[in-house]
């Protein structure tokens, strides 16, 4: 298994450098540059934004300027932002941590709400029950994110007032407090829950199928003719088998939920990765944004690596070598 | 039979019918099947693809599906009691410990994410109460009885790390953990090859010499019939249409079904290469002739009577009994020469 990931690992870097050569030169032909984003050509004086240029490596040759930006990159160097005055890695870095509690509390959600309702519905199937998750998964799968974040801003945190609906953090809680963390929760729930509709109803629709499926087979009517209760048939006979893909789903749903917190986290003016992202491509913040893309490029790699190794641990059909 | 004959048997079946909700309509898959099992005997049931021999080990284990399927008449007595009437929950305490059953793919019998340890102490756990490692001693004990070396190593494995045949072996020893008093084997050796096939079937034998349980053996291959019977039931559309010891069934089948069965078996002395085929396929449950023997379509010897009388399964030996209008005792006083449709 240590081998294997290694091994895997070590896959990654030819993949990661290749993203890289593809992720400079489409940043490089869209138009403008850093200093068209921010200053106004028309009252600069031309010879300060040709020093300029000169100075930020902007009229050497293309590969040359790749060159520098790469080996910087695999140094730990994402270049500077010109908008906000420090290193890409620095401001990534200060935004990462409100991200990756998005993740974390839509991952929570995803699996607790699938698999109760997946559950639920794979253990009943075709009763009304089984058909009120049906109508809800159908509603999460056809709404797309942006219509059900506009949504749950409207009724739950404006109508309701049960969760806010902007902002990571209330104002005026200290860091290290209770309240802080408490507050930083509330804050991720409800772009959480968006992040989360759509894998939720794939998940939900996964095991239900799934555990209908399971419960035709043969190991469960050989597992019926010992005496084993019907309790412990779902509980452990079929349930086992149809967590085993969902499970393995969760590397691919890291990645997943970090492209989507692009929108989510803009609509909900919720200071993370993905809204750092949006700000950037506005303001032609080039290196945050290539920072950011690679960033994704990792993660996903990570995801998916971490997929292969779930599902090595779960089915033990499955051995990595 | 008398009564006190029959509070001796293992299994008493009466009257069965079973059916399929098909199209919201109740199709019959077994009808009218009436037989017993005596202690310590091997009863073999044979039949085509089709012709519901499943179905009626389904019906006996009531582990039929519960949403399209049901028992519409009928008792299946096991030791004088009636298991059609019992709950769930009475069953589970059957099944497994009274009654065990093995099915025909060792493949996929047993659950692919559980070590075999835990697939074997799961049937001990549901019927004793015994500690983890008195479980494992006797998993141990039980995979040694059926003639796997090693059985410590095995326990740790995982059903795909072991051959069909292993695996067959592992079944057995669930089925017989508990010592049950029947032991219901659908096609247990079938998807196995001929060597293995043997080796399962001697095994079989053996173990029941020495727990002295009762098989019912479900097989399409007259060669185990053979070798393990002591009595026959041949089947065909869902009712019993022969019933004889082993050495009347193959010395004088009653049944032209029987008889081209037996007709079947390739000899070796045959001087042509073609073999001997019944043509045409076992009736589906929606196209089962109401009235009429069921085999009338495929029957070499098919008379005038064939489709309009249905045959009753009557006496036409010492303890033979067969369902065909070659025999006067077939056509019962209620039915003879009336068209009307069987009483369902
Ligand atoms: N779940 C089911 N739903 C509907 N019909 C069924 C079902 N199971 C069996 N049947 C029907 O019942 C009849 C008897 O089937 P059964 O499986 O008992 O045959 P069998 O004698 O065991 O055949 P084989 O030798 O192939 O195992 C067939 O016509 C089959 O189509
Ligand atoms: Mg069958």
């Amino acid at each position: 298994m240590l081998i294997y990931t290694l091994r895997r690992i070590a896959i990654m870097i030819p993949i990661i450098f290749l993203v890289s050569v593809v992720v400079f030169f489409l940043a490089n032909l869209m138009p403008g540059d850093a200093l068209t984003g921010r200053i106004d050509p028309l009252n600069t004086d031309p010879a300060y934004i040709e020093e300029m240029r000169e100075k930020l490596g902007y009229n050497d040759p293309i590969y040359v300027q790749y060159l520098n930006w790469i080996s910087g990159f695999f140094q730990g160097d994402f270049g500077q932002s010109f908008v906000h005055k420090m290193p890409a890695s620095e401001l990534i870095l200060s935004r990462l941590p409100n991200t990756i509690l998005l993740a974390v509390v839509a991952m929570i959600i995803t699996y607790i709400v699938s698999f109760l309702m997946g559950r639920y519905a794979g253990r009943h199937p075709y009763t009304l029950g089984d058909y009120g998750v049906q109508v809800l998964n159908y509603l999460a799968l056809a709404m797309p994110s942006f219509v059900a974040a506009l949504l749950f801003i409207y009724f739950v945190s404006f109508q309701l007032g049960w969760l806010p609906a902007t902002g990571s953090i209330g104002s005026g809680v200290d860091p290290g407090t209770w309240e802080y963390i408490i507050s930083k929760v509330e804050h991720a729930i409800l772009p959480s829950l968006c992040l989360g509709l759509l894998p939720i109803a794939s998940y939900t629709q996964f095991l239900r199928n799934d555990m209908i499926e399971s419960s035709q087979k043969d190991f469960v009517r050989m597992a019926r003719a010992k005496g084993t209760p019907e309790r412990k048939i779902y509980n452990k006979h079929i349930l086992r088998n149809s967590v085993i893909p969902i499970v393995t789903l969760l590397g691919f749903d890291l990645a997943g939920i970090i492209g989507g917190s692009v929108i989510i986290e803009t609509i909900f003016t919720y200071p993370g990765v993905g809204q750092l992202f949006v700000d950037s491509i506005n303001n032609r913040d080039y290196t945050v944004v290539m920072a950011v893309t690679m960033l994704l490029t990792v993660m996903t790699l990570i995801g998916n690596l971490l997929a292969d190794i779930f599902y090595a641990l779960v089915d033990p059909r499955i051995r990595l070598d | 039979m008398s009564q006190e004959q029959q509070d001796q048997n293992v299994l008493n079946i009466k009257n069965l019918h079973t059916g399929f909700l098909i199209n919201d309509e109740l199709h019959h898959a077994i009808v009218d099947v009436n037989f017993n099992v005596k202690p310590k005997e091997i009863v073999c049931v044979v039949g085509e693809s089709g012709c519901g021999k499943s179905v009626m080990s389904l019906s006996i284990m009531q582990l039929l599906p519960k949403i399209n399927s049901k028992i519409s008449a009928g008792e299946v007595l096991f030791n004088g009691e009636n298991l059609v009437q019992k709950s769930e929950k009475e069953m589970n305490q059957i099944r497994g410990k009274d009654i065990a059953m093995i099915f025909q793919e060792p493949m996929t019998a047993l659950n692919p994410v559980f070590s075999i340890g835990w697939q074997m102490r799961e049937i001990l756990f549901n019927h004793l109460d015994i500690t983890k490692q008195e479980a494992n001693h006797k998993a141990i004990d039980l995979l040694k009885q059926v003639g796997i070396s090693r059985p410590e190593k095995i326990l740790n494995e995982y059903p795909h790390q072991l051959s069909g045949g292993m695996r067959q072996r592992v079944v057995i020893a669930m089925a017989i953990a508990l010592q049950p008093k029947l032991l219901i084997a659908d096609e247990p050796t079938t998807a196995l090859d001929v060597t293995i096939q043997a080796q399962i079937l001697e095994l079989l034998k053996d173990i029941q010499n020495k727990v002295n349980m009762a098989i019912m053996l479900i097989t399409h291959d007259l060669g185990v019939v053979a070798e393990m019977a002591d009595r026959v039931i041949v089947m065909y559309a869902g009712k019993i249409v022969e019933e004889a010891s082993v050495v009347d069934l193959f010395t004088q089948p009653k049944h032209p079904y029987t008889q081209s069965l037996l007709d079947s078996i390739p000899k070796m002395d045959q001087t042509t290469d073609k073999l001997n085929t019944i043509d045409g396929v076992v009736p589906s449950l929606e196209s089962m002739p109401e009235v009429g023997c069921r085999f009338t379509d495929r029957c070499p010897k098919a008379f005038g009577d064939c489709p309009l009388v249905t045959p009753q399964l009557a006496k036409v030996n010492n303890d033979h009994y067969a369902r065909c209008l070659l025999y006067d005792e077939c056509y019962s006083k209620e039915t003879s020469y009336a068209k009307e449709v069987e009483n369902v």
